[in-house]
């Protein structure tokens, strides 16, 4: 069997669809339906024909030897038939006309086929569907090698399925959505100076209208997620901004007033009103640089600015309750957008605290990988593990979607071990 | 090879099943008509003609399935269905319990085989 290899190539910027092979309608193959239709009914009539005769050799045996059974074997014979006849029309003639025809007079079983493939796994990327889309057309149809050229939003890439074999005709059939073009994609014939038949194209050229529009729809949500995460990036680097400026502007501003006004209890002396007047002035400043440090202790952890998200981490471990703890990662990490450090600092302090006051656990490890192109956050704990039945509170809501609206994933399973694992993970093209 | 794993099972039950049929059925078409036991008459020889003609064509269509053609399959099936056809007359009106045991025996490997060989192919993506 072919393996599946994947690969981006740069291609030109015109999509190759030329040349495409005209398609004509083209009646069913006479032969075909005959063999599909005897070898159906012949195998239903040698099943019913062995039924019949190892029931009715039973009874004999049971009237010792007998050679006539007696007429209610006949009656169990007919009943075994009919109870069973239909389920075996059912499977035989799926498996039979899968055989016979390859999907290729069933396009609708083939377009069905695909689609349980990709409702297999709703939450693909649209890579993966790509993936998903040109492996199902490779088995369903047999074919060694199945290609689609897309944009997928980082330039035109051409996803691959099995090798093109020598002397064999490559066909590329345009993949278009409503008037847009989409893509395109690429086949060759099975085997060596064959090409592919009449039929074989018909049903690509129908399956590619579907895949332009599932195409069509994994682009538009893919653009949706990207918007997604652009404005939390955003709204995360405002916030250290404002922060920032909060921080280092107006908070040692309310310092020095409430200094100045200080000075200027000491200057008016022994005035009784103006003495309270600056009095509450003062408690006034003092308030309101209270409100401001917890401002900015809302808008963004201080410890990540402080620290680094890797400090942060490993002061949170110091500042957690009563478990055991462990931090592992890596000595350094690349710059990170401020989005990214305050989702995982937030997940880790949620599901560490989860473990301490949910699960009762006694020891917590926490593991930063850095893998190619995934960020990888892992707690895992000794805790009592989720309770059955399980039930999502706010807490894992809120874990699950700080980590999809900057295009991760979150999942929280019992641990190995036992315990509970809380895996969040961020492609780095996001970060 | 693009052949599923069923497909290979099946061809080795083909080979064997057309192997052990043929030690018995040679003797019998060298020897022509002849008697099971005494007073008891063998198979017909159109019979053993048909038999000996079905596992001979099993066993090309072993190679054809071995070699994952259609055809092979295609072929394999047909024989299968055939063999468990000419497997009734010995089930109904095999004069000894043995021989009827064995009728059934072949009815059930050649069942086997067809289901082997229409079971779908695995998925690459499941795989």
């Amino acid at each position: 069997m072919s393996h599946t290899t994947p690969h981006a190539d740069s291609v030109a910027p015109q999509l190759p669809l030329a040349p495409s092979r005209e398609l004509r309608g083209v009646s069913r193959p006479s032969g075909a339906v005959l063999l599909s239709h005897g070898l159906l009914y012949g195998i239903l009539t040698v099943y019913v024909s062995v039924i019949y005769a190892i029931v009715v050799t039973c009874g004999g045996f049971i009237y010792y030897w007998s050679t006539i059974a007696p007429w209610w074997f006949n009656l169990l014979t007919v009943l075994i038939i009919a109870a069973t006849v239909l389920p075996v029309h059912t499977w035989l003639r799926s498996s039979i006309d899968r055989l016979v025809y390859d999907w290729h007079d069933n396009p609708y079983a083939a377009l069905s086929e695909l689609r349980q493939h990709l409702d297999r796994e709703p939450d693909q990327t649209p890579q993966a569907i790509v993936l998903t889309i040109i492996t199902t057309i490779a088995a369903t149809l047999r074919l060694p090698y199945v290609a689609i050229t897309t944009d997928l939003g980082f330039g035109l890439q051409s996803t691959t399925y099995g090798t093109q074999l020598a002397n064999t005709e490559r066909v590329t059939i345009s993949i278009t959505y409503g008037s847009a073009q989409v893509g395109a994609l690429h086949t060759a014939a099975r085997r060596p100076n064959e090409s592919l038949s009449t039929n074989d194209l018909r049903l690509l050229n129908d399956l590619a209208r579907q895949v332009g529009i599932t195409l069509h729809a994994a682009r538009l949500s893919d653009a949706l997620q990207d918007s997604r995460t652009q404005l939390v990036t955003a709204r995360e680097e405002e916030r250290r901004r404002i922060r920032r400026d909060l921080h280092d502007g107006l908070g040692p501003t309310l310092a020095a007033l409430r200094l100045q006004l200080s000075a200027l209890r000491h200057t008016v002396g022994h005035n009784p009103d103006a003495t309270q007047l600056i009095d509450e002035l003062r408690a006034d400043v003092r308030a309101a640089t209270g409100e401001i440090r917890r401002l900015v202790y809302d808008l963004r952890p201080p410890m990540l600015d402080e620290f680094g998200l890797l400090g942060a981490l490993r002061n949170l471990e110091l500042t957690s309750d009563g478990m055991e703890r462990s931090i592992e990662a890596p000595a350094e990490l690349p710059p990170l957008p401020a989005a990214v450090e305050v989702a995982l600092y937030r997940i880790a302090a949620e599901a560490l605290h989860n473990s301490a006051r949910h699960a009762q656990a006694t020891r917590c490890t926490i593991r930063l990988a850095l893998n190619a192109a995934l960020l990888t956050l892992t707690v895992t704990d000794n805790g009592s593990g989720l309770p059955t039945p399980y039930l999502a509170g706010v807490g894992h809501n809120s874990m699950h979607e700080r980590a999809a609206e900057l295009g991760g994933s979150l999942s929280i399973l019992p641990a190995p071990t036992g315990g509970t694992c809380v895996t969040a993970t961020f492609q780095l093209k996001v970060v | 090879m693009n052949r599923p794993r069923s497909h290979t099972i099946a061809a080795v039950l083909i080979v064997l099943y057309s192997l052990i049929s043929l030690m018995f059925e040679l003797p019998n078409l060298m020897q022509g008509p002849g008697e099971l036991a005494p007073g008891v008459e063998g198979p017909p020889v159109f019979l053993t003609i048909i038999n000996f003609t079905l596992l001979i064509l099993g066993l090309v269509s072993a190679y054809g399935v071995w070699q994952g053609q259609k055809w092979g399959v295609l072929l394999a099936i047909i024989v299968a269905a055939l063999s468990a056809l000419s497997g009734i007359p010995a089930i109904l009106f095999a004069p000894f319990l043995a021989l009827r045991l064995s009728g059934v025996l072949g009815v059930i490997w050649s069942a086997a085989i067809i289901v082997l060989l229409l079971r779908p192919r695995p998925n690459p993506i499941t795989a």
